[in-house]
């Protein structure tokens, strides 16, 4: 495979997915701000938060999802999604190209739209969608060949990444202010997570379990450890057709799952969680390094 | 739909309709159709068509303020008929003219036979503006120079097709051809009932064996690339359509890098050979070495690679004489002077401002005519006397008179003219038939090809960027009825 076009693939996943996360948290964040009247004064500013934890500027709530020119907004992650997916269309299949193109034009068309505030639920509800839509054609109609590898390694890269730093802002929130339902529950529902955690623990719902589910689950696709090894997974397999030259990717990668794979709930909160999960994301950028280094610039 | 109120413009042939405005025979089954057609039913799927066009990124981009505005291409949903006898000429036209443009390119890069026997002055060879001396010498495999070539048709009023032009440069189009032909038949698929339509969707099967064939010798399972300048370029949804289609690689010239005499993509796994490009940059950009240095596009040694007979170039370098105006005139000639044979679709009518008689006439009768620039194309550099203001006749005669090499004229012909779509309403268009003609093991070419309309009302100009849009074309096969037999009827 061509490298600029394993470059392209993985961004194009990562910014699939950056897209669909920005919309997934914003989605529940309107939900809260809908309520704030009722919101105890010990959450803090959970705007602020939002926008932290998205790694937006100060900007309002339009503008994250409707802002071309803001980077990280809705609109410019799915731009992008799709300006990578044009370079590469002859390597994604047609229906992949298609689901994002749709979405893309379904949210230009929602920005033009006078209803576009009134709207804005229904509007980031579609983008989820077709961030599942898109997901779901890639793995019926891609073979699992490096392409696949490449696009799936950029998605959950980017997830690890987007967990730990959502994680790490809201985990800072509940130390200021108290465990707060408001804080959790948005958290959970955001990753798809919130039914599947009463399952595990029930009703347990304050910082310690919520950061060991969501940052060292390792059955339930959205969290941290999952993506993490689904991400060591490929650079293994990747590595297993490029020899050499992905040796060096497939140990980053390997040493960072394994690190999660020995890491209990009491590690890292004797570490502190804004330094425990600072250092995995610093970590897993200096692993993307490597990874761009081997495959895409030589 | 209704066709009742449908105008027939004097003078010009139109497809559908007969003088007398009648239904033409070949048309009956499809007019049938298209009346049975609510209004509002036909809007909802002609919007339905624009939907899928823009949702599988059939667009082009229309750079009118900072950020560029995505379009897609003006679909008109009612198809041009051929009968198939019309069509089997039409293809036996085509097939003499690609060879007769082949050996030309061969002799007048190797032997020069043909010039030396006076058949065509050298200086408007070598005068050409696509003409590539660094081409001396060169023979390609199997001594092909062009293998994909897309001679523009038109009918003349008396319904006699004329080839207007050839391009064997860098002929593009053909992704519409098959895009529309499966939107259509998704939306419309009652249109196509009981016809017989040829199929167009075997092209890029036929593409890709034409480019393996073009490999060099000893390549066995030759590695194709479709070299693309990149997703700003505004044919760049056809060059991804086309590796899709044929599972080639879409490269750019960065992916590009020449080692040890071969061209290699840098991969994710190093530097993997390729035998055959399928260049869709114009071969100026080619290689910044040879030609312009200041190209961004190209590879640098890729011509030297091309040279030593490494890899294959598709179409060759060069080829671009063909597509020169004052060599279009010579067609004929050549398919005499190498096939021994009469052509057997006509050019039309061509001045030369060079032939100093020619340019007399010309200049004489410039409100008349159609004046054209030897090297534009896209219906760039052009002007029609008939509907041109006297201050732009001045002009051109100016320019005429300062390089008469570089002009030709031609007669204004009426271009035949097809029921279109306008509000809603059906009404005459020009229209052109661009079909494409692939030269490999043998020569294959696409039933029917690209239909261009001119949307504007009385335009002659139909190329898209000049506000044309296209239609399906359908050849009907054998076994239906002769355009011949119909009419007789």
């Amino acid at each position: 495979m061509l490298s600029r076009v394993a470059d392209a693939l993985y961004w194009m996943g990562r910014y699939v997915e950056r897209a669909e996360h920005a919309a997934r948290v914003l989605r529940v964040s309107q939900g809260m701000l809908l309520e704030l009247s009722e919101v105890s004064p010990r959450s803090g500013d959970p705007w602020k938060g939002t926008l932290e934890a998205l790694a937006l500027p100060d900007i309002s709530f339009a503008s994250a999802v409707f802002d071309e020119g803001a980077s990280g907004s809705v609109v410019s992650s799915l731009y992008r999604a799709r300006e990578n997916a044009r370079q590469v269309r002859e390597v994604i299949s047609s229906e992949m190209w298609e689901a994002l193109n749709e979405t893309y034009w379904a949210l230009k068309e929602a920005a033009e739209a006078p209803e576009r505030e009134a709207d804005m639920n229904e509007t980031l509800a579609d983008v989820v969608e077709g961030g599942f839509a898109f997901a779901g054609v890639a793995d019926g109609t891609m073979r699992r060949g490096e392409g696949w590898l490449f696009t799936r390694l950029g998605q959950f890269m980017e997830r690890a990444d987007k967990v730990s730093r959502v994680v790490r802002v809201q985990y800072r929130a509940a130390t200021e202010h108290g465990d707060d339902n408001l804080i959790w529950m948005p958290l959970l529902r955001a990753c798809s997570a919130l039914e599947v955690f009463r399952k595990v623990h029930g009703t347990r719902l304050d910082r310690h379990h919520v950061v060991d589910f969501l940052v060292l689950d390792q059955e339930f696709p959205h969290t941290v450890r999952y993506s993490v090894n689904v991400v060591g997974e490929f650079a293994q397999r990747l590595s297993r057709a490029a020899g050499e030259r992905g040796s060096d990717v497939d140990r980053a990668f390997g040493r960072l799952s394994s690190r999660l794979k020995y890491t209990q709930l009491a590690d890292i909160e004797q570490a502190g969680v804004d330094v425990f999960l600072n250092g995995l994301c610093a970590e897993l950028a200096g692993a993307a390094m490597v990874l761009q280094r081997a495959y895409f610039q030589h | 739909m209704d066709l009742k109120s449908y105008e027939v413009s004097a003078g010009s042939f139109d497809e559908m309709f007969a003088a007398d405005g009648s239904v033409r025979p070949l048309y009956r089954e499809i007019a049938a159709r298209l009346g049975a057609l609510g209004a509002d039913d036909f809007e909802r799927r002609r919007r339905m068509a624009d939907l899928l066009l823009r949702n599988q990124g059939v667009t082009f981009t229309v750079y009118s303020d900072e950020a560029g505005i995505e379009k897609v291409f003006p679909f008109d949903p009612i198809p041009r008929l051929l009968a198939h006898d019309e069509w089997e000429r039409i293809e036996r036209g085509l097939i003499q003219r690609i060879e007769a443009l082949n050996l030309f390119l061969g002799d007048i890069y190797q032997q020069q036979r043909i010039l030396r026997d006076k058949v065509i002055d050298p200086a408007l060879v070598y005068g050409a503006t696509f003409f590539r001396r660094e081409m001396m010498g060169m023979e390609p495999p199997h001594g092909i120079f062009t293998h994909v070539v897309g001679t523009d048709l038109i009918r003349d009023d008396k319904g006699e097709f004329l080839v207007l032009e050839d391009n064997a440069r860098n002929p593009s189009g053909v992704s519409y051809v098959l895009q529309c032909r499966a939107v259509l038949k998704r939306v419309f698929p009652v249109l196509f009932e009981k016809h017989g339509v040829r199929r167009v969707d075997d092209y890029a099967d036929w593409l890709l064996s034409t480019l393996r064939h073009s490999a060099p010798r000893g390549s066995g399972e030759p590695t194709v690339a479709l070299l693309t300048p990149g997703i700003f370029n505004s044919a760049y949804f056809e060059h991804s359509f086309l590796a899709r289609q044929m599972g080639a690689h879409l490269v750019e010239g960065r992916d590009l890098v020449v080692k040890d005499g071969a061209v290699c993509m840098r991969s994710t796994l190093g530097l993997q050979r390729v035998d055959v490009i399928y260049s869709r940059i114009d071969d100026d950009f080619i290689d910044p070495i040879v030609f312009r240095s200041d190209s961004l596009l190209g590879c640098p040694g890729l011509f030297a690679s091309y040279r030593s007979g490494m890899v294959t170039l598709a179409n060759a370098p060069g080829c671009g004489v063909c597509d020169d105006k004052a060599i279009y005139p010579f067609v004929p000639d050549m398919i005499r002077y190498y096939l021994d044979a009469e052509p057997i679709l006509p050019n039309v009518p061509t001045y030369l401002a060079s032939r100093p008689d020619d340019l007399k006439y010309i200049l004489e009768n410039l409100s008349s005519l159609v004046v054209k620039q030897t090297d534009a194309s896209g219906g760039y550099g052009m002007l029609i006397g008939t509907h041109a203001a006297s201050a732009e006749i001045e002009e051109f005669r100016q320019r005429i008179l300062a390089a008469p090499r570089n002009y030709i004229a031609q007669p204004v012909i009426s271009l035949g003219r097809h029921p279109t779509v306008v509000d809603g309403q059906l009404e005459g268009r020009c229209v052109d038939l661009r079909p494409y003609v692939l030269f490999g093991d043998r020569v294959r070419v696409i039933p029917g090809g690209l239909t261009r309309v001119a949307l504007r009302k009385g335009s002659l100009v139909v190329n898209s960027s000049q506000g044309g849009g296209y239609k399906d074309t359908w050849v009907i096969a054998e076994g239906t009825e002769t355009r011949e037999k119909l009419d007789a009827q």
